[in-house]
């Protein structure tokens, strides 16, 4: 007898501690960077987040927590509390059904261009970069884990699922599968280190030029 | 088939204006044209601050993103019947625009 595919929160749960452990073990996650969560599919009115101060190749399907859309942990005696930054993945999750994976990470090169006070205007430069980034969006600093934040992040997804977040990281934002969503991260990374690399040969930079 | 083009068009229009799209598309000011080459008409409409003003018959003075079809292809494509990718891909339907331009319409050519 063949049998159904069915996608449930458990298998699900298993994908976000699978992308945790792959973006950790490149250094996109840190020990004290990044977390994940994803919208339920049992239940699409509450959501899936890892939990705050638990090592990132740590965390397993037991340890998430369901937090109902408007902000309250759905079963209380879990050890652990969800990550800090509840409140942006919740107010992403408030904005539109159809955004379902959360990757918040630390990584790296897009967190040095977040501190830059006047970071340098990026131009696409590769059909492929450009089809995963196609715009470099910096979101305005906000304190981690506010509403603010949350607001913030409302505001800019709707002109890019990837973004900068100000002197702190980056998001993003998938509505097909945490798979996407780490593309996306790894492709803003790479993005960046094409322009380090390609500044080193000092010659002006060729803008894509299928772009305009 | 005139009234069913036009009608095409007008969907792809009124698309600019669902909740999600009025988000997506909140920073356009842009021109949309559509020529159609077997009945050698073009239309197009305006979107200001992503809100579509009305089709207007006749080239416009500077197009941002211009759809060159046949009528027929158009309403196929609209319609669902003709996959918008094949249609692009076999040169019956051909799109001039930036790339961030066209990443976005896709979205509103269902």
């Amino acid at each position: 007898m063949e049998e159904v595919f069915h996608l449930d929160d458990q298998l699900l749960k298993q994908e976000l501690c699978k992308a945790m452990k792959e973006l950790y073990s490149e250094k996109i996650l840190t020990d004290i960077g990044g977390n994940l969560s994803f919208r339920s599919v049992d239940d699409p009115d509450t959501f899936w987040i890892t939990p705050s101060g638990l090592k990132k190749d740590l965390v397993e399907p037991k340890d998430l927590i369901q937090m109902t859309l408007d902000g309250k942990v759905v079963e209380e005696h879990s050890i652990y509390s969800p990550s800090v930054e509840w409140p942006m993945h919740l107010r992403v999750y408030q904005e539109d059904e159809d955004f379902r994976f959360i990757i918040h990470s630390h990584a790296p090169l897009a967190t040095a261009v977040s501190i830059l006070e006047d970071p340098p205007e990026f131009q696409p430069f590769t059909a492929e970069l450009a089809f995963l980034v196609p715009e470099i969006v910096i979101v305005p600093y906000q304190r981690s884990g506010s509403k603010e934040l949350g607001e913030a992040v409302a505001e800019a997804l709707w002109d890019s699922q990837i973004l900068i977040l100000q002197n702190h990281g980056v998001i993003s934002i998938s509505e097909e599968s945490f798979q996407r969503a780490s593309i996306k991260t790894r492709a803003l990374e790479e993005y960046l280190q094409l322009y380090l690399n390609a500044k080193q040969f000092q010659g002006k930079l060729r803008r894509f030029p299928d772009w305009d | 088939m005139t009234e069913d083009y036009i009608e095409s068009v007008n969907k792809l229009r009124e698309n600019f204006l669902t909740e999600k799209s009025q988000k997506v598309f909140r920073k356009w000011n842009k021109v949309m044209s559509f020529e159609f080459s077997d009945i050698g008409k073009t239309y197009h409409f305006k979107i200001e601050n992503g809100t579509p003003n009305e089709i207007v018959e006749g080239e416009p003075e500077k197009s941002d993103v211009k759809i060159t079809t046949d009528s027929e292809t158009w309403v196929g494509v609209m319609s669902g019947e003709i996959g918008g990718m094949k249609a692009y891909t076999s040169k019956k339907l051909k799109v001039k625009g930036s790339m961030p331009d066209l990443l976005k319409l896709q979205k509103l050519m269902k």
